[in-house]
């Protein structure tokens, strides 16, 4: 159960980090910080008390029936590769930001019809 | 742009994490690792040489850009047309019959070592041309 | 007063999964496991692999993969399109 709450305090913390700030690059640190969360709880779910990695000849003969379960982890490994795809988008969306505003402050960046 | 000895160092390292980045793909289905892992082993290799050596040595940028744009293309239909075909292929590869039990053999497994090298390679170039975009941009 | 609403609503979120996690059932002890045991059983026979979670990623849920494959090709060319200004 500690996983659990260690996961919490991690999700908790990456919606402070987006809430909180004001500086672009600390908002998608925020983002990742949920991403990498999520990540983890969806691999913890998947756990066997005792249990071998599933790979054949790496564990003993006795135990082929005790493995952990391989299904999380291939949709985490998915998911990671999302979560990278998605924050290089955002940062280079903050780069085109700088080059024509000179700040990356929220409070400073009107909307579109403050032009 | 580092020092000499930065940049002498990497030319040193390079081919080493090549081969180890070659060696966790190839083996996707003995060991822990595949497709996407070595990929970015890959990526991270030639990001290296790229911090070494500076980004001024690439000469004309457009001309680079479009011809890995295309080869990513190449690699992903490569990718897809691997997938939907690899258990009709799977008596042509030679060496490489796949059911049955085996004790780690490397030729096994049918067409699961093809689709993880494509998958390697295009994760590489897809993360090095976003490296490359990145960092001209300033 | 600003950091006071902040540790206010960071206690609360915390407060709120943690009530949640506290439900689920102890680390360990999966339910509902029968897709994972007919994998477990059946992965080397029918692929040939040695490694189950590569015959997952690459054979029983393929389409999972390609579909990611496409998010990657769509961000690399977000970027691209994003940069391809001048010069």
């Amino acid at each position: 159960m500690l996983v659990y709450l260690v996961i919490a305090l991690l999700l908790a913390l990456g919606f402070y980090t987006l809430l909180f700030k004001k500086n672009l690059i600390k908002m998608i640190i925020g983002i990742a910080l949920i991403e990498n969360a999520v990540n983890m709880f969806l691999i913890s779910l998947g756990y066997v008390s005792d249990g071998y990695a599933p790979i054949y000849t790496i564990a003993p003969a006795e135990t082929w029936s005790s493995m952990v379960l391989p299904t999380p982890q291939a949709l985490t490994l998915t998911a990671i590769v999302i979560g990278l795809a998605s924050t290089a988008v955002m940062l280079s969306l903050a780069v085109m930001v700088f080059k024509n505003y000179k700040t990356l402050d929220s409070s400073k960046l009107g909307g579109i019809l403050s032009e | 742009m580092m020092s000499r000895i930065v940049q002498q160092t990497a030319r040193v390292v390079f081919p080493l994490a090549a081969l180890f980045s070659f060696y966790v793909i190839i083996h996707g289905h003995l060991t822990p690792g595949g497709g996407f892992q070595g990929g970015v082993i890959l990526a991270s290799a030639v990001a290296l040489v790229l911090v070494a050596y500076g980004h001024k040595k690439i000469k004309s940028y457009r001309p680079t850009l479009k011809m890995m744009f295309s080869l990513f293309s190449f690699t992903m239909i490569l990718y897809f047309s691997s997938h939907f075909l690899h258990h009709s292929l799977e008596q042509w590869i030679p060496l490489a019959q796949a059911p049955g039990r085996n004790v780690g053999e490397l030729f096994s497994a049918g067409g699961i070592p093809l689709m993880s090298f494509f998958v390697g390679l295009e994760v590489m170039i897809g993360l090095v041309i976003i490296l490359i975009l990145v960092r001209r941009a300033n | 007063m600003k950091s006071f609403v902040a540790g206010m609503i960071v206690l609360i979120l915390f407060a709120f999964f943690a009530v949640v996690a506290m439900q689920l059932h102890p680390l360990g002890y999966p339910q509902a496991t029968e897709m994972d045991d007919y994998f477990i059983s059946n992965a080397q026979e029918e692929t040939g692999a040695n490694n189950v979670v590569a015959a997952v990623v690459f054979d029983y849920r393929g389409f999972d993969t390609m579909g990611e494959a496409t998010v990657l090709f769509a961000a690399v060319t977000s970027v691209l399109m994003i940069f391809w200004g001048r010069s």
